[in-house]
């Protein structure tokens, strides 16, 4: 077995996990600059023969046309793919390309939609987000619908009309039957509501408690402070960092733990998310039901960079998943050492050589 | 003036048991940490649970000290209940003496404690098991210290020109509270000295 | 004046006149000048008082970390405050509104108000009331002095572990934080106690089961609640100070621990916490929604038995806060159920509010409107809960904006506007001024305005993938337009509250005189001069009726026979408040405070030493001796 990047990973992860992010930043941000461009270049190349090859691949988004490899800004690319997938760069506003696609026009107002795009529940691409999608919807209708009747009864209790206006107060008004028929009519509806919708929710509990049995891919994931590590188990296995790349249609086992903290594990748009928490091994499954670049991250408090802690969800057709798995279980080339100060930067760049 | 329905002058200025407000006081406090208790126990049996080491860890503790501690604080229920009853009596001269004898019955028991804590086989550092033995035995000690400590106070007061009306209420009230240190120590002593031993 | 009670210099109040009754009454129960009497009181007004005034000062404080926050958060990649500073600001905004102000100001309103309205001149154990007070006040000052001295807790209001271990967070900031909980559950422990006291045995004779008016049987669910969730903070917090300070291993999973072990320790304390919090809020919304309906709230039955089914019902939600950490399927199934259910008795107390309206006359003042206020907003937050209750729906909205915006609709909906209503309606019983009716609408508008302004678009964030807690977000987000919407509408919402400390100074000064009763409510507290005499009342009322001010009118039949010359008060039976003895209550005391202040030196050196907990006991004990050592005849607690 080679695990090539989890040595690389060491290095960060391991040796000096009390480094400051923002002080990686700088490092990284520098080392970019500073780097001959032609190395630049040809790991750039890399990922846009990638994009090139997979059509299919849409970084998924509406409002936010930085993130998208849009075909009229080709040029732009090299810029932006980097940001798309690194989550610890700081983005640089004057690089940013507005370019107006028709998914945005079609959305509107971004302001109002916001953006349900990269990283949203509201977008689900698999069919256990679907489901949790769906369920999302049906409990705001029917809570909504109860809301309005809610306030419509406050709007009519001060409205209506009455007899006289006086104030004198009533110590002991008599107790009206309506008011009682409408009171037994409260109660019963809410019970139906609520036990309805609890049986909805005890359906849709059983995505997420559907049992590991069948994953064609098994996958462990380390929660560090701040970063990911994946390691691709099984025969030939290898880590990656930051970055997930699973096949198109196919269930897959996340094995979760951690390293130090507990972490949130968080891909909107395919799963619901699941805690790291130490001396403790939780499991879920994800199945992408189309090929796009999904992004989740951290959702549990765990420290200073919380904020920064973003990891990518890389769907593959599956021949195309079959030739990436491949090439990183090939042995190392002698240029690996080389990026490995710059695994951070290039999660993508890293592991699609 | 308003019209007056009731005349309480001619009601008693003490009572005893819950018709005064200090029983409910103490009452309120057993129930706050009965549910402390109750915690702490359930703490432990959930880490019991869940913990797949806790065999390892759980190694049963010394019964020598723990038993002698269990016996004497059950059997000061007895001087206890006669505090009680010479209390509600008035009975200076008993509830005097029945005070000193609660006062040292107490004394002995925080000796007991002392030793019981001294015969552990785990340190409280050693892993979370030591931790809940030292947490537990150290929250029902300060309930041991405390309600001594009370009694004797309240002995000393009932040598002094104090010691009459409400001050019987009172000691009638801390033997109460002396109860529910003992009804609290027998679930504890089931779950430390004898759970790990099932 | 008889001259058998000369010779005993036992004056009743039977034997006096109306004035010269209040004078010496006065005399009996005030409180002295210079500043051991200032410190030494034990009355419950000037406590209450003093309790709503530092909460008031510690939810400005709590807001002012909120705008940093919304400056921060208003643009993407901002560089305003950095990720350290950021997450101790929602650190210190969360334990602030949680610990020093969401409780106490609850405590404050209940300290003040239950010995008026069950009738009774003192609360219970007025000692203890005056110790809770300092061990509070000291609790917040060292949270807050810490802070300026750079001591700062930065690992959230729940402090999970291990994020707040000594590995990962060294330094003194989590300590200062567990101390900090110890001193206000102790505090908040001890008003229970006394608020359960009171209303069980305190209440004016006559005031059956059935006649306690609905705040009081709100802030005697609300004590129980505190007294079965308080202890197992008090417990995590100890454990987690000790795994710091002096190596144990609870929370440790290498040494036989479990972090779990702390979620479920903190939740189970924190979830009733939300209800803690919440049950003032409907306390305040009763008695308005009566007062301003011209009517009792309707259905008293039903409302009384939702109040205690909400307390039950608190106690069995705590794991919806655990959703994620992995659980087995069936026990996630039954806390979805239990959070759902405490949704009906939520339910039933809402409709009995909106049924007194519509049954009623409604009055549109202040308190009223922002009352309305509420359940507009409180009932969203209540919906979405229901949301939140789903476990596979949590498993997409938990630890996202999404949850800020709902507790923020339930909190502020359930809390905040309600106690903002309960400003403007005891207002002129605590100063004898009615604040300006005029202000009051312009505050509501703001604060209405900006509340939804900066929450609503939180529930967007949430769904769009904003988790809480971070401190920045990239600009390709595109969260940046919502969060910018949000950062505006909490500015609006925090001028609100400056709106209306405005009020609330020049009405204090020179708003129009109040008398005694100014809304024409039907609770005793407005039988009582505006404000209160220290003895509250000259004469103890009978109580016949749920509403006696409106039942009875003036001619209140009274209660005769207590002292005048010491303080007495009258002790009932639990069910039928029959007089059953004529109890002495406390006199002032200094010793309470000294013990505070050696119980607050003691924990807080405890931080640097385990030891200090040694050599502070015997000094803290010494103190509570000469606290309950009794003077000549007079009693104490």
């Amino acid at each position: 077995m080679d695990f090539r990047p989890a040595h690389e990973m060491q290095n960060f992860g391991v040796d000096c996990p009390r480094r400051s992010l923002a002080h990686l930043w700088r490092e990284n941000t520098a080392k970019q600059k500073n780097a001959p461009n032609k190395t630049q270049g040809e790991e750039r190349r890399d990922v846009e023969s990638w994009l090139a090859e997979n059509p299919g691949v849409a970084f998924k988004t509406h409002c936010s046309a930085s993130l998208a490899p849009d075909e009229h800004n080709n040029n732009e690319r090299d810029r932006r793919v980097p940001d798309a997938v690194f989550p610890l760069l700081p983005s640089r506003p004057e690089k940013r390309v507005w370019a107006p696609s028709a998914d945005l026009l079609l959305t509107g107002s971004s302001l109002l939609s916001g953006c349900a795009g990269v990283q949203s529940a509201l977008d689900p691409h698999s069919e256990q987000a679907d489901t949790l999608a769906a369920l999302f919807w049906t409990f705001t209708a029917v809570l909504g619908l109860v809301w309005l009747v809610t306030m419509a009864g406050l709007l009519l209790a001060l409205t209506r009309r009455r007899d006289g206006r006086g104030e004198s107060a009533e110590a002991r008004p008599a107790v009206k039957r309506p008011m009682l028929i409408a009171f037994a009519a409260m109660l019963a509806s809410s019970a139906i509501v609520l036990s309805g919708l609890a049986v909805l929710s005890f359906g849709g509990q059983r995505t997420i408690f559907g049992s590991g049995a069948g994953a064609a891919l098994t996958i462990s994931v380390i929660g560090h402070q701040w970063w990911w590590q994946v390691r691709y188990e099984g025969e030939n296995g290898f880590e990656t960092a930051n970055e997930i790349r699973i096949p198109v249609g196919s269930p897959v086992e996340i094995k979760l733990t951690t390293a130090d903290v507990i972490h949130s594990f968080w891909i909107p748009s395919l799963a619901g998310k699941l805690d790291l928490i130490p001396g403790k091994r939780n499991e879920l499954r994800i199945e992408a039901s189309k090929p796009g670049v999904y992004r989740g991250q951290c959702a549990e408090f765990c420290g200073q960079q919380h904020a920064h802690m973003a990891i990518f969800v890389v769907a593959l057709e599956p021949h195309e998943f079959e030739r990436w798995r491949a090439d990183q279980a090939a042995p190392a080339k002698p240029t690996a050492y080389l990026r490995k100060q710059r695994v951070f930067t290039s999660a993508l760049l890293e592991s699609s050589q | 003036m308003a019209r007056s329905v009731i005349d309480v002058s001619g009601l008693p200025t003490y009572a005893f048991g819950s018709r005064v407000t200090p029983w409910w006081g103490t009452f309120s406090f057993c129930l706050l940490e009965g549910t402390g208790f109750a915690l702490g126990i359930g703490g432990y049996l959930y880490l019991a649970v869940t913990n797949t080491h806790w065999a390892k860890d759980a190694v049963p503790l010394n019964l020598v000290w723990s038993a002698a501690f269990t016996l004497v604080l059950v059997a000061s229920a007895i001087p206890n209940f006669l505090i009680k009853r010479a209390a509600l009596q008035e009975n200076l001269r008993s509830v005097r003496l029945l005070l000193l004898a609660m006062s040292s019955v107490g004394l002995v028991l925080i000796v007991l404690r002392i030793m019981e804590f001294s015969a552990l086989p785990v340190r409280w550092s050693d892993n979370a098991y030591g931790s809940f033995i030292w947490l537990l035995l150290g929250l029902h000690g300060v309930h041991v210290l405390t309600d001594v400590a009370d009694t004797l106070v309240l002995t000393v007061l009932m040598f002094t020109r104090h010691g009459t009306g409400k001050r019987f209420s009172d000691a009638e009230d801390n033997a109460f509270y002396w109860y529910f240190v003992v009804l609290s120590w027998l679930p504890l002593y089931a779950v430390l000295y004898w759970l790990p031993r099932l | 004046m008889s001259p058998v009670i000369e010779e005993r210099h036992e004056t009743r109040d039977s034997d006096l006149g109306d004035e010269e009754l209040r004078a010496r009454l006065s005399k009996t129960w005030g409180t002295t000048g210079g500043l051991i009497g200032v410190l030494s009181t034990v009355d419950h007004k000037v406590i209450g008082i003093r309790y709503a005034v530092t909460a008031f000062i510690f939810l400005l404080a709590g807001g002012v970390l909120a705008i940093i926050m919304r400056l921060q958060l208003a643009r993407p990649d901002s560089h305003l405050v950095g990720a350290e500073l950021y997450n101790q600001l929602f650190t210190m905004h969360g334990t602030t509104m949680m610990f020093l102000f969401g409780v106490p100001v609850g405590e404050a309103f209940a300290i003040y108000l239950v010995p008026l309205m069950v009738g009774t001149r003192n609360i219970a154990f007025p000692r203890l009331n005056a110790f809770s007070y300092y061990v509070y006040l000291f609790g917040g000052l060292m949270l807050w002095g810490g802070f300026a001295l750079s001591i700062r807790p930065d690992v959230g209001w729940f402090s999970y572990v291990p994020l707040a271990n000594l590995d990962f967070t060294p330094g003194k900031g989590p300590d200062y934080w567990a101390q900090m909980i110890t001193f206000t559950e102790v505090a908040a422990l001890a008003v229970s106690v006394e608020i359960i006291v009171t209303v069980l045995k305190q209440r004016a004779p006559g005031m059956t089961l059935d006649r306690i008016p609905l705040f009081v049987w709100t802030m005697l669910v609300h004590s129980f609640i505190i007294i079965f969730a308080m202890p197992a903070v008090m417990l995590a917090s100890s454990m987690l100070i000790m795994d710091r300070l002096v190596s144990t291993q609870f929370f440790n999973a290498d040494a036989g621990g479990d972090p779990l072990l702390w979620q479920h320790l903190f939740w189970f304390f924190g979830h009733p916490e939300v209800y803690i919090i919440f049950l003032p809020g409907t306390a305040f919304v009763s008695a308005i929604v009566a007062t301003f309906s011209r009517r009792p709230v309707f259905g008293y039955l039903p409302m009384v038995l939702s109040l205690i089914a909400i307390g039950f019902l608190s106690f069995g939600l705590w794991v919806h806060h655990m959703f994620v950490t992995g659980l087995p399927e069936v026990g996630a199934a039954f806390f979805t159920a239990s959070s759902m259910a405490i949704a009906i008795p939520n339910g039933v107390q809402i409709f009995c509010w909106i049924a007194t309206l519509w049954d009623g006359k409604p009055v549109l003042k202040a308190p009223l409107i922002f009352v309305l206020g509420f359940f507009f907003i409180f009932v969203a937050g209540g919906l979405s809960g229901v949301m939140l209750a789903s476990v596979p729906i949590d498993t997409q909205t938990h630890d996202t904006y999404f949850v800020v915006a709902h507790f923020h609709y339930v909190l502020i909906g359930g809390t905040v506007f309600p106690l903002v209503a309960a400003v403007y309606y005891w207002f002129p019983k605590v100063t004898g001024r009615l604040m300006d009716e005029q202000i009051g609408k312009w505050q509501f508008a703001l604060a209405f305005i900006g509340f939804n302004t900066a929450f609503f678009p939180m529930h967007l964030l949430g769904l769009y993938g904003m988790p809480r807690r971070v401190y920045t977000y990239p600009a390709e987000m595109g969260w940046g337009g919502l969060n910018l919407l949000a950062s505006a509408g909490a500015l609006f919402f925090f001028a609100s509250f400056l709106l209306m400390l405005y009020n609330m100074v020049i009405s204090a000064r020179s708003g129009p005189p109040s008398g005694d009763n100014p809304w024409d409510a039907d609770t005793l507290e407005w039988a009582t001069s505006s404000p209160p005499q220290p003895q509250n009342f000259d004469r103890i009322p009978f109580v016949t009726s749920g509403s006696p001010l409106w039942s009875q009118g003036d001619d209140t039949p009274v209660v005769s026979g207590l002292k005048v010359d010491e303080r007495e008060l009258v002790v009932t039976s639990i069910t039928e408040a029959r007089p059953d003895i004529r109890e002495e209550s406390p006199a002032p005391s200094i010793w309470p405070f000294l013990a505070a202040f050696a119980t607050a030196v003691a924990f807080i050196g405890s931080i640097y030493t385990p030891w200090a907990i040694t050599w502070g006991s015997p000094v803290v004990a010494i103190l509570l001796v000469a606290w309950f050592w009794p003077k000549t005849t007079e009693e104490n607690a």
